[in-house]
């Protein structure tokens, strides 16, 4: 990935706690729950501290910020400090460390929430919530970090498994999830709301928050899904065979994009002869400077043409290191790619001599 | 190709149109040197290859005139005639040089006929072709071998001698590689130079992505190692936190202290206890104490008693013995009093004796003076007689004048004089003469018999016969002589007069006078200063002196008895010296014996004082004792003692049994267990705080270091570095394998075409050279030629051997390329000068048969080698042409 394109990805994650806030104060929310993994990692820097802590300005809070794995809860953690640090704003930001009952709302919302205080655990870590005593008439409402085995992809483990029935033995009106990077619906009660900025391929409906509408205890959430995410993660695949193929694809690419917020990753597949190669490189040259990234794996085979191997005729031996590097190249073996492009340059220098 | 003509009009040397007409098969063209044969070749190569807008000039230097050179030439190629006409203009002209090519019916002119020419002939001529080496002129600078190449062997250190191996290289890779496979391989190599060095290593762009993805490696490794031990100190620090926790809430430090508290009562009562019985023990030390006391008191009075009448003894017997040592004192200090006065007496009698030996010593000291006064007195005669004859001496030296120097003076005027006569005598002429009867005139004066005469000026001798005869004599200048004569002449008597001598004789008797008198003045002068060294009045001054003494001897033993002899003077006083010696010595001794005695009575007394006083102060202190403690209460106390320390020991036994009773070993380690465990627990307790304390502050001063965005900068940099890195990675290899494909490709068309040429050239040294073994490499060089069992190399060989083996390779190439269709032409100038008449035969043969394949021209000055081995022969001198 470029450089440039790696600094505008790492700054989109403030931004879009910025565009939470306002979207929470717009909507006169109770409060803010972001289910765990606000940080990449425990050893942030503190700048980044403070940016994040001005993101959220615009909505006072409270805002309650569960541990997940990649920012589970240790003194002088990403959290740990984040309270610190939120003591120098007005913002109600209330760090997650203890499996303990939160009332908000004047004791109307008890959020129960399960803190990470390590990176994985086996246990899991919501179990206390069947136990946990509320008083009547009062809404409550889960938040944790994990996985659900059942319901995720089979090559996804869960290190940190949580209950596929957890809403339902703990009585709780919603449980918030974390950790799954695309939204989720579990069950009516149950949702991973996925990451509010795409940061993967993998994905699925990324860049989006949910809001959450519970009108009294034992009611089936509202679940209203935004989208706030700016960059797009998009992957195609194209199958050249020919000049019509790379102009196809051109204008395809070119037809759908928004300038500078798409990350590409581009299958290239199929055969061309040198110049359609040539031609291939150029216009991929295109694609690149109108995007953010452009992550290509590029399969395309090359080989000379009967008529490109014909404008040799007149060469003696140079014909002679084409039709070998040919028959090289058709015997297969791991240096293919070294091949085509040898017979790339030969080409490319005696068009350019010839011209 | 072949040529048909070639016509030269102001080219070179040849001022005057020459034509060559040329005809199929051998052609040679004979002449001297310096008759422009190599000229002719010249301008065939001006035509062909040089552009039409040349200038004469730069073709051939020596051109100064101002009409143009030209150049007319007349070939076949492909089955076509064509027709050739280039005129070079002359430096001076303005005007562009001229080009006419006439090829199959069709007319070119200036650049298009070179340009049509170059395709005939397969070069581009818009291209670095030039004259300047033969593999610039292609094909044709190949089959032209002149004197000058025609022995070259491949020279690395001379860059601009191309070798024929590196000639047939360069044109078969055009000629292989097609119109553009030389230049299409330039490039590649030049860009494969852009990211790998020579020996394939990668340099500049590429090895700096290289580099810098290694520096990024590491350092993406070391802050991932930076994060790694933040991460897992930040798990210690949540670990010391739960077991801070689980510490506060089990209070585990508090209840240890309580049970250290309770052990540590227990262990105070003890310590109480063990205090009591210390003070018990004192106790019963201290009646100990004063039993011991008591009992030492009673012992001490006794033993006073006792010394008491020790000392009294004591004293009694000091008393006997200071009077005795009394008496002896006074027999020794009589001893002395007798001794001191025999010394007296014997001091007396050495003093006189001493006065007797003094008197004698003076006397015999006067008896010594008389003699040596006498001596003194009869030298003082001689030096007086001495001294008159030397004052004499002197008077009679001073009054003869001839001295050295007068002398030496005489004689030198003497000489010059002798000389001047010498120089008179030689300048003048002696005659001989004996008139016999004839009357002779001598200056006008008659002259008869028979004699020698000096002329020393102008003379005439005349006869009556009538004969005159002027002589002047040898030097003009006898004048001069004269005068030199008579001037030291002059000199010589002045310096007699002046010495008051009438001759030299004399002078010389008078200065051997006057040295024998300085000779006898220095002998009396010597003898009176051995006589007398200081001067005559100072003996004197001594002799006066001396007889004064002398005198005041003589009165001293006046009318006095005659002093003993010294001898027995001297017996005298010895003997009384021994005899005083003895006293002394005596008395002395007698002296110390006293002083021993007299120390000893004062030491004896001394004592005795000390013993009374002690017995004294012994009394006073028995009489004091018993006066404060009578020996009866003494004894009260000393039993009144003995019951205190029976009934202290009562009272350390029963404190000693109530300790036992406490069992105090427990009490202590009991103490010791729960005092550990308690500061254990503390300690614990502290040090996980500190722990955790020191690991909070040391992650919160690392939290602002930005590991997380230096790492995040790195792996972009590096993802950045690594696309680029693999870019260049691909592309070298690309540009290895391409160059190394189109090298191998290139290799195997150039040695198709070799193979044959050195088939074919071996068959013609065979020819040439059929005993001798030849080595040829891939390259076309000659590696070795082994004859006889010795090898040669290529440079050991004859320049003739390499002349003719050049030949024999462009006849090779030749041969290959007319089996190609391909037209050569073998171009020899004076290529063969160094062979010996025996192989210029075989040469002669081998051109023979190869002009039956293709042209030959031979260019030769060895007309006559050549003139009849089956060629088309011409003369230089025959190709002039008739201008019209």
């Amino acid at each position: 990935m470029s450089r440039e394109a790696s600094v505008r990805l790492a700054d989109a994650r403030p931004e879009a706690l910025s565009e939470i806030a306002r979207l929470a104060e717009g909507r006169n929310v109770d409060a803010v729950l972001l289910a765990g993994d606000t940080f990449d990692r425990n050893e942030v820097e503190n700048a980044l501290l403070h940016k994040t802590v001005k993101a959220m300005g615009a909505y006072a809070g409270p805002w309650i910020l569960l541990p997940g794995n990649h920012d589970y809860y240790c003194p002088t953690g990403a959290l740990d400090r984040l309270k610190e640090v939120a003591g120098d704003y007005s913002v109600d930001l209330r760090v997650v460390s203890e499996p303990e009952p939160i009332e908000l709302n004047e004791g109307k919302l008890v959020i129960l929430p399960a803190p990470l205080l390590r990176r994985h655990v086996a246990e899991d870590l919501t179990e206390w919530f069947d136990t946990a005593e509320t008083d009547d008439g009062v809404v409550r409402v889960g938040l944790a970090h994990g996985g659900i085995r059942e319901i995720l992809p089979e090559d996804y483990v869960p290190n940190n498994p949580i209950s596929k029935g957890r809403a339902i033995t703990a009585k709780l009106d919603y449980l918030a999830l974390g950790d799954w990077h695309g939204p989720m619906e579990v069950d009516s009660r149950t949702y991973y709301s996925g990451t509010p900025e795409t940061n993967r391929f993998r994905s699925k409906d990324p860049g989006r928050v949910l809001q959450i509408r519970i009108a009294g205890p034992g009611k089936i959430p509202e679940v209203t899904p935004h989208a706030i995410g700016r960059y797009t993660w998009r992957q195609e695949v194209f199958d050249l065979h020919g000049e019509e193929d790379i102009e196809s694809m051109r204008s395809q690419l070119a037809s759908n994009s928004g300038p500078g917020t798409e990350v590409l990753e581009l299958t290239l597949e199929g055969a061309l002869d040198l110049a359609g190669r040539d031609r291939l490189d150029k216009v991929l040259d295109g694609i690149r400077a109108d995007r953010c990234e452009v992550r290509l794996k590029d399969k395309v085979t090359a080989s000379p043409s009967d008529d490109e191997l014909e404008s040799f005729a007149g060469e003696g031996f140079v014909r002679e290191a084409m039709q070998d590097l040919l028959a090289h190249r058709e015997s297969g073996g791991d240096d293919i790619a070294t091949v085509e492009m040898a017979m790339q340059l030969i080409f490319n220098a005696h068009k350019e001599v010839a011209q | 190709m072949k040529l048909n003509a070639l016509r030269l009009t102001r080219f070179g040397c040849h001022h005057e149109p020459v034509s060559l007409e040329l005809q199929d098969g051998l052609n040679i063209v004979g002449g001297e040197n310096e008759a422009g044969k190599s000229t002719l070749i010249r301008g065939l190569q001006s035509a062909l290859f040089d552009k039409y807008d040349k200038k004469a000039s730069e073709i051939l230097a020596t051109h100064n005139q101002p009409s143009p050179a030209v150049v007319e030439v007349d070939f076949d190629h492909m089955g076509e005639n064509h027709h050739l006409v280039k005129q070079f203009r002359s430096a001076s002209s303005t005007d562009k040089g001229n080009a006419q090519l006439s090829s199959g019916g069709k007319s070119f002119s200036n650049k298009d006929a070179d340009e049509h020419l170059a395709e005939i002939l397969g070069f581009d001529h818009s291209s670095s072709r030039g004259l300047s080496g033969s593999k610039e002129q292609g094909l044709f600078g190949l089959l032209t071998c002149s004197q000058d190449n025609a022995g070259v062997e491949p020279d690395p250190s001379d860059g601009a001698s191309q070798t024929l191996q590196q000639t047939l290289g360069d044109q078969l890779t055009s000629m292989l590689g097609g119109a553009h496979g030389q230049k299409m391989m330039e490039r590649l190599y030049e860009q494969k130079g852009k990211v790998l060095t020579a020996k394939g290593r990668p340099r500049d762009e590429y090895k700096n992505a290289i580099d810098e993805v290694d520096r990024l490696k590491n350092k993406k490794r070391e802050i991932e190692e930076d994060l790694t031990d933040l991460q897992k100190r930040r798990d210690n620090l949540g670990k010391l936190e739960t077991d801070l926790k689980k510490m506060d809430r089990q209070d585990e430090v508090n209840d240890a202290k309580k049970k250290a508290k309770a052990a540590a009562n227990q262990l105070a009562e003890l310590a109480r206890k063990e205090l009591e019985l210390k003070s018990a023990k004192d106790a019963l030390k201290i009646a100990d104490l004063e039993l011991k006391d008591s009992r030492e008191e009673i012992v001490r009075r006794k033993e006073r008693l006792g010394k008491e009448k020790n000392l009294q003894n004591e004293i009694k017997v000091q008393g006997e013995t200071l009077d005795k040592l009394q008496k002896e004192r006074e027999q020794a200090q009589k001893n002395v009093t007798e001794s001191t006065k025999q010394l007296a007496t014997a001091e007396a009698v050495l003093e006189e004796k001493k006065s007797l030996l003094g008197q004698a010593r003076r006397y015999d000291e006067y008896q010594k003076m008389i003699e040596p006064f006498k001596e003194l007195e009869k030298a003082l005669k001689r030096a007086r007689e001495l001294d008159i004859e030397v004052q004499k001496l002197k008077a009679s030296v001073a009054a003869n004048p001839i001295t050295d120097d007068k002398l030496e003076q005489l004689r030198n005027t003497h000489g010059d004089l002798k000389i001047a006569g010498a120089r008179r005598k030689a300048a003048a002429t002696q005659v001989h003469f004996k008139t016999g009867q004839e009357q002779v005139m001598w200056n006008g004066e008659p002259l008869f018999g028979e004699g020698e005469r000096l002329i020393t000026q102008k003379t005439e001798l005349s006869t009556k016969a009538g004969l005159v005869l002027k002589v002047t004599p040898g030097g003009g200048n006898l004048g001069e002589i004269d005068l030199s004569v008579t001037s030291a002449k002059k000199e010589f008597e002045d310096l007699l007069q002046q010495l008051d001598c009438p001759n030299l004789e004399t002078a010389v008797e008078r200065h051997a006078e006057r040295d024998q008198q300085a000779r006898d003045l220095a002998n009396k002068i010597a003898q009176l200063e051995i006589l007398v060294p200081n001067g005559v009045v100072a003996l004197q001054h001594k002799v006066e002196t001396t007889q004064s003494e002398v005198a005041d001897r003589a009165n001293a033993f006046k009318d006095k008895p005659k002093p003993l002899p010294i001898g027995n003077a001297e017996k005298e006083s010895n003997d009384a010296e021994t005899t005083t010696r003895k006293s002394r010595t005596n008395q002395e001794g007698l002296q110390k014996t006293f002083d021993e005695k007299d120390k000893e009575l004062g030491v004896a007394r001394q004592k005795l004082q000390g013993h009374e006083n002690e017995l004294e102060n012994l009394q006073d202190g028995i009489r004091a004792s018993q006066k404060i403690h009578s020996d009866k209460i003494l004894e009260g106390e000393f039993i009144a003692h003995q019951a205190e320390v029976t009934q202290k020991k009562v009272v350390y036994a029963t404190i000693e049994q109530e300790i036992q009773k406490l069992d105090p070993e427990s009490i202590k380690n009991e103490d010791k267990r729960l005092s550990s465990a308690f500061e254990k627990a503390r300690d614990r307790y502290k040090k996980l705080d500190e722990q955790y304390q020191q690991g909070k502050n040391f992650l919160l001063g690392r939290g602002d270091k930005e590991f997380t965005k230096k790492l995040a900068e790195v792996e972009r940099d590096f993802l950045a570095v690594q696309q680029q890195h693999d870019s260049l990675q691909r592309r070298a290899a690309a540009l290895s394998l391409a160059c190394q494909v189109l090298e191998k490709h290139q290799t195997r068309a150039q040695d198709a075409f070799q193979g044959p040429v050195i088939e074919r050239f071996i068959g013609y040294f065979k020819r040439l050279f059929p005993e001798i073994e030849i080595e040829i490499n891939d390259k076309l060089q000659v590696v070795k030629m082994r004859r006889e069992g010795n090898a040669d190399t290529f440079t050991d060989l004859s320049r003739g051997t390499r002349e003719q083996i050049a030949v024999m390779m462009r006849f090779a190439f030749a041969d290959m390329l007319a089996d190609a269709d391909q037209q050569p032409i073998v171009i020899l100038d004076d290529a063969l000068i160094s062979s010996d008449s025996q192989r210029r035969k075989v040469m002669c043969r081998l051109l023979f048969e190869a002009a039956e394949r293709y042209q030959v021209i031979l260019f030769t000055c060895q007309m006559d080698e050549y003139r009849n081995c089956g060629g088309h022969y011409q003369a230089m001198h025959e190709l002039q042409m008739t201008t019209s």
